[in-house]
């Protein structure tokens, strides 16, 4: 006799053991609890029902029954009242018929003579209920009631972490709807924007269309020739500036310029506009500059350029013009470079490129850059004609 | 060669100060400008009253026909030369401009030198 109890025992630590190492799957281990119990006890039907709040509302839902035949015994109207009496045990308990209350009542009208009634409690929690109906045997019931007292809170551990781990995961995939619905409507507000801005930057360019096409109306209405001349240089400033435009809504981040491109266009422009057969070279360069950084530097190329081709090759004098522009650890060199008749020979020109080249200084200041001007005459280096040359830091676009 | 002849020229441009430019520059190269309107369908009854010998057309215009519309009046009806004036337009415009088989495609900003090819071209 003296053995049972440590049997009992072993066979006790084996299930709580088991019963641990299901804890991810409540039905599984409701299921292995349902059986295991009816067989160690004696009992023709075990019920594990668990307790859930719907709207306020009490309901016990069968998370397992054995054997399974038997699962329409489970609907009946009598175990829900069982299983809602159970919230007022304590412990463990054996009912019959006989013995009157709510449960004896219930038992009776579900035809059932014995039953043991396991309340599944997390400390004060009611998890849930555990029912063995129609014992074989009631002798022990007494150490079968002690041991259930101890089995049912560690089922009712499994229940409550499957509960929050659920509500966890109803969690996170609301969390992840939401954030799914947020990120569509952000996508789709940035698309807006991007088709926003893409019209302000042909609004841009369109503008300043106008405006050179304001100037060339007033320079042809105009009899004096160095006034037609000085709108006509306004005119390749700010069209150097709608160049900047053009590219930036061309561009994929419709925010920094392709200065290769840029550059490019601007001398074909440049040497069409003044009907130029100088042939300028230029430096292909993979460079990207935000525009604030490129608006100074295409009007500095516009002046550069442009003061060139109208006076380092007079008199049909041949040569080029070298223009590059070169990015080495974030320093940008701008260069624009002629093998003309030299700064002192063109300087005869001095008062009307004076505006151009206190322009160019001042823009290249404004780039944090240095300005040198290399006169290759003057400093009898062998050579001719002059060199431009800006450095300044690039900014990421 | 022969020195070229005078052409008469359409312009299609909702932007006044745009087409305002085009005229002058037209007629400093000599050529007269017989239709100056600023939308497709007024450009369509124009033809009705004057034949250009070449048109520049701008494709965005006011209203809901594009210049595209008066470019396959000019090819198809009456097998005038044409260009298109105009800025940067998406893919799919300009593949709907290139079937109507222009001229050229003449870039904004336009320039005295290139309209005076092109007229070059049509007169010789």
């Amino acid at each position: 006799m003296d053995n049972q109890p440590h049997a009992f025992n072993m066979l006790f630590t084996d299930l709580v053991e088991n019963i641990l190492s299901m804890a991810d799957s409540p039905g599984r281990c409701a299921d292995y609890l349902s059986e295991n119990l009816r067989a160690l006890i004696g009992a023709r039907t075990v019920l594990v029902l668990e307790c859930t709040h719907f709207s306020g509302e009490m309901l016990h839902e069968i998370i397992s029954i054995f054997p399974e035949r038997r699962r329409s015994l489970g609907y009946h109207e009598a175990v829900q009242n069982i299983a809602e009496f159970s919230h007022k045990l304590e412990h463990t308990a054996m009912f019959e018929p006989h013995e009157g209350g709510p449960i004896a009542d219930a038992l009776g009208r579900l035809n059932i003579d014995s039953a043991i009634v396991a309340p599944i409690k997390h400390g004060e929690e009611r998890m849930g209920v555990l029912l063995l109906l129609d014992l074989l045997d009631t002798t022990g019931s007494k150490t079968v009631m002690e041991t259930l007292d101890r089995l049912t809170p560690a089922f009712a551990l499994v229940l409550r972490n499957a509960f929050l781990y659920n509500n966890l995961e109803l969690e996170v995939a609301r969390r992840t709807r939401d954030l799914k619905e947020r990120t569509a409507s952000l996508q789709m507000a940035l698309a807006e924007k991007e088709v926003m801005l893409k019209e302000v930057h042909h609004r841009v360019k369109n503008n300043l269309q106008i405006v050179t096409s304001l100037l060339f109306l007033q320079a042809d209405s105009s009899k004096n020739s160095s006034l037609r001349e000085a709108l006509k240089k306004s005119r390749g400033r700010i069209q150097s500036m709608a160049l900047v435009h053009e590219e930036l809504y061309q561009s994929e981040d419709l925010a920094s310029v392709d200065m290769n491109e840029y550059v490019r266009k601007l001398c074909a422009d440049l040497a069409e506009a003044l009907e130029s057969t100088v042939p300028i070279v230029f430096r292909e360069c993979a460079l990207r500059l935000p525009i604030t950084q490129s608006i100074p530097c295409g009007l500095i190329l516009n002046e550069l350029v442009t003061n060139a081709l109208k006076y380092a090759y007079p008199d049909g004098r041949s040569g080029e013009i070298r223009v590059s522009m070169l990015e080495d650890h974030g320093m940008v060199r701008l260069a624009v470079e002629d093998d003309g008749v030299g700064l002192a020979s063109s300087m005869k020109n001095a008062e009307t490129c004076s505006l151009g080249l206190s322009l160019v200084d001042g823009l290249a200041a404004q780039l944090h850059g240095q300005l040198k001007i290399v006169d290759k005459s003057v400093d009898q280096l062998g050579g001719y004609g002059v060199r431009f040359e800006i450095d300044f830091p690039g900014e990421e676009p | 060669m022969t020195e070229s002849r005078s052409l008469n020229i359409m312009i299609v441009e909702d932007e006044r100060i745009i087409s305002m430019m085009l005229s002058r520059m037209v007629e400093r190269l000599g050529h007269h400008v017989c239709a100056c309107v600023t939308s497709a369908p007024a450009a369509i009854e124009a033809l009705d009253r004057v034949i250009p010998d070449l048109a520049f057309l701008d494709i965005n215009l006011e209203g809901e026909q594009d210049g595209i519309a008066v470019g396959i009046v000019l090819r198809e009806r009456l097998g005038i030369p044409f260009v298109y004036a105009t800025a940067y337009t998406d893919a799919e415009t300009k593949a709907r401009a290139t079937a109507t088989a222009p001229l050229a495609f003449l870039a904004k900003p336009i320039d005295l030198d290139s309209i005076k090819s092109l007229c070059d071209l049509v007169s010789n």
